[in-house]
């Protein structure tokens, strides 16, 4: 089979205006920056963002204007504080934040992979979730007659994941914190990986994959491609970017910090 | 030991820990090392056999660690029993072990109900909060929940909470026994000033930190609570509690962030960093 490998540039042009796309990783972990970044580059506009858990990488498509909507349960720099675009944005009523909770788009992504229209599970039940959310059906279960939230199905058009390591055919591997990262690439129509490494495929059966190449229709090399965010064990997360980058937001310097970090790319950390 | 011999932090961090049993497991969310601090603790104390799901590495692990932010992998990953994904622990783990778990509600009502999702109007909220990550899941299955305020205010303990994230013991004017709910609400709501139980599903001092009265509490509480007929005094940390979290389980103080905000938290937070480069 023809080789999944193509350049950042290439890959992120599959991406199309008004898209839902899935960002893979978590909170500040193994987050897909770069590919983040080219978006940005390229000026994708009036995208969806679906992600377990909006970071880094996320707040930066959001105050480069690339996204009107943001689908996730948690939008946060964890340790280091609030995400300041998406808040932002959110109070000036310029993004919408279609509230989930971490079952709910487990459920939903679950559901697609099974090719199911929903699953149901126990959860929103007595809070305000089903008032923002009015999309969110019941359905009464057959054996013991309660009402469950019936969690539809989600489909993202294009998962953006970052790798350790991946072969040409988009065998990948992770390591941990596998966040939502095998759903989101079982489930959405394109699967974008970009990795610190390509390897031959006798390394990946040596070492095992996580992501299998079935579910992977391109493969970006992107060494420090999750930078500032951790890639176990390669690196870890360099807080002081986090803290440079929440100061940049507070003096309205956002535009000068996401160009340095883009030119501080290249495979230089 | 003299009641100013401790800080706030570290007699939150102890009372946290006393709550966790031998053998259970305990699950870490998002930005709480006062939590953390509290599970190394009970590990190395009265609860040796802990089991640790941590969500920020997706696994199980049973090792004691440190607390930190730069190498926090090295714990969860690095030293951890299995790995899982967050969708097993979301769809399959929390409602298998209904673990015990400590969250921080930005705000908290009588009845336990609680909101990390906006202040002021859904629609045109004054705060966005991050969101509910999974809080309105695990309140709707486990009951191992407890609440936990690291700055006791009328703006946190309020009458009315602005968005219900998660239940608590609901409302009294809707009966939850339609709700497909398995579980009864949390256990404690565990303040600075105080420890509160919740007796019917309503808010009751179970004791005062030491030093603190009950007009303080009232003062600084924003909903009516009750009282029980004698109200306690909270133990304070024992000595070798204090030199435990002090000196082996968070030397850089990571679990303070918790009580700082704006300017000063990033400086705090520039500290540790600094601090945690230069060891390594």
């Amino acid at each position: 089979m023809e080789s999944k490998i193509r350049d950042i540039k290439t890959a992120v042009e599959l991406v199309r205006d008004g898209a839902m796309i899935a960002v893979g990783g978590m909170t500040n972990y193994r987050r897909p920056v770069r590919l983040s970044l080219e978006i940005v580059n390229q000026k994708k506009r009036h995208l969806s963002l679906l992600t377990p858990s909006a970071g880094l990488e996320s707040d930066i498509m959001i105050g480069a204007c690339c996204a009107d909507v943001i689908r996730t349960c948690y939008a946060g720099l964890e340790i280091f504080g609030l995400a300041p675009m998406f808040r932002r944005k959110v109070e000036a009523g310029e993004l919408r934040m279609v509230e989930e909770t971490e079952t709910t788009l487990a459920a939903g992504l679950r559901a697609t992979v099974g090719t199911l229209a929903f699953l149901p599970a126990r959860c929103m039940s007595g809070t305000d979730l089903f008032r923002v959310r009015p999309d969110i059906r019941k359905v009464t279960c057959p054996y013991t007659g309660e009402q469950l939230p019936a969690l539809p199905a989600i489909k993202p058009d294009v998962a953006l994941i970052h790798a350790l390591a991946a072969d040409q055919q988009g065998n990948a591997i992770l390591g941990g914190n596998h966040a939502y990262d095998l759903e989101l690439a079982q489930a959405a129509k394109t699967t974008i990986i970009s990795t610190e490494a390509v390897v031959p495929h006798e390394e990946i059966v040596k070492r095992g994959a996580d992501i299998i190449g079935f579910d992977v229709e391109v493969v970006v090399p992107a060494k420090h491609g999750a930078y500032p965010t951790s890639c176990y064990p390669d690196y870890f997360l360099d807080g002081k970017v986090f803290v440079e980058y929440i100061k940049a937001c507070q003096e309205d310097r956002f535009d000068s910090f996401v160009r340095a970090l883009c030119e501080r790319g290249n495979g230089e950390i | 030991m003299r009641s100013r011999d401790y800080s706030v932090d570290e007699l939150m961090v102890c009372l946290m820990s006393h709550e966790m049993r031998d053998g259970e497991v305990v699950v870490q969310g998002f930005s709480t090392p006062m939590v953390f601090a509290a599970f190394v603790l009970a590990k190395r104390t009265h609860a040796p056999h802990l089991y640790f799901m941590y969500t920020i590495g997706n696994s199980l692990a049973d090792l004691p660690g440190k607390v930190g932010i730069s190498y926090i992998e090295r714990l969860t990953l690095g030293s951890c029993l299995k790995k899982v994904s967050l969708t097993e622990i979301n769809c399959d783990l929390a409602p298998h072990f209904r673990p015990r778990e400590f969250m921080r509600p930005a705000q908290v009502d009588a009845r336990g109900n609680f909101n990390n999702t906006v202040i002021g109007s859904y629609e045109r909220p004054k705060v966005r909060l991050p969101g509910g990550a999974g809080i309105p899941d695990a309140t709707n299955f486990n009951d191992h929940l407890n609440l936990y305020v690291p700055r006791h205010t009328t703006k946190a303990l309020v009458e009315k909470i602005d968005f219900r994230t998660g239940l608590g013991y609901g409302d009294p004017a809707a009966d939850r026994s339609g709700l497909p709910v398995i579980q009864q609400g949390p256990n404690l709501l565990v303040t600075e000033l105080c420890v509160f139980d919740f007796e019917d599903g309503w808010a009751r001092l179970r004791s005062l930190h030491p030093g603190v009265d009950l007009e303080e509490v009232t003062r600084r509480t924003g909903f009516s609570f009750r009282l029980p007929e004698e109200v306690k005094t909270t133990d304070p940390p024992s000595a070798h509690e204090l030199e435990l979290i002090r000196e082996e389980i968070d030397p850089l103080g990571v679990r303070r962030l918790e009580l700082l905000s704006g300017s000063e938290r990033l400086e705090a937070i520039e500290e540790i960093l600094a601090r945690e480069e230069e060891e390594g």
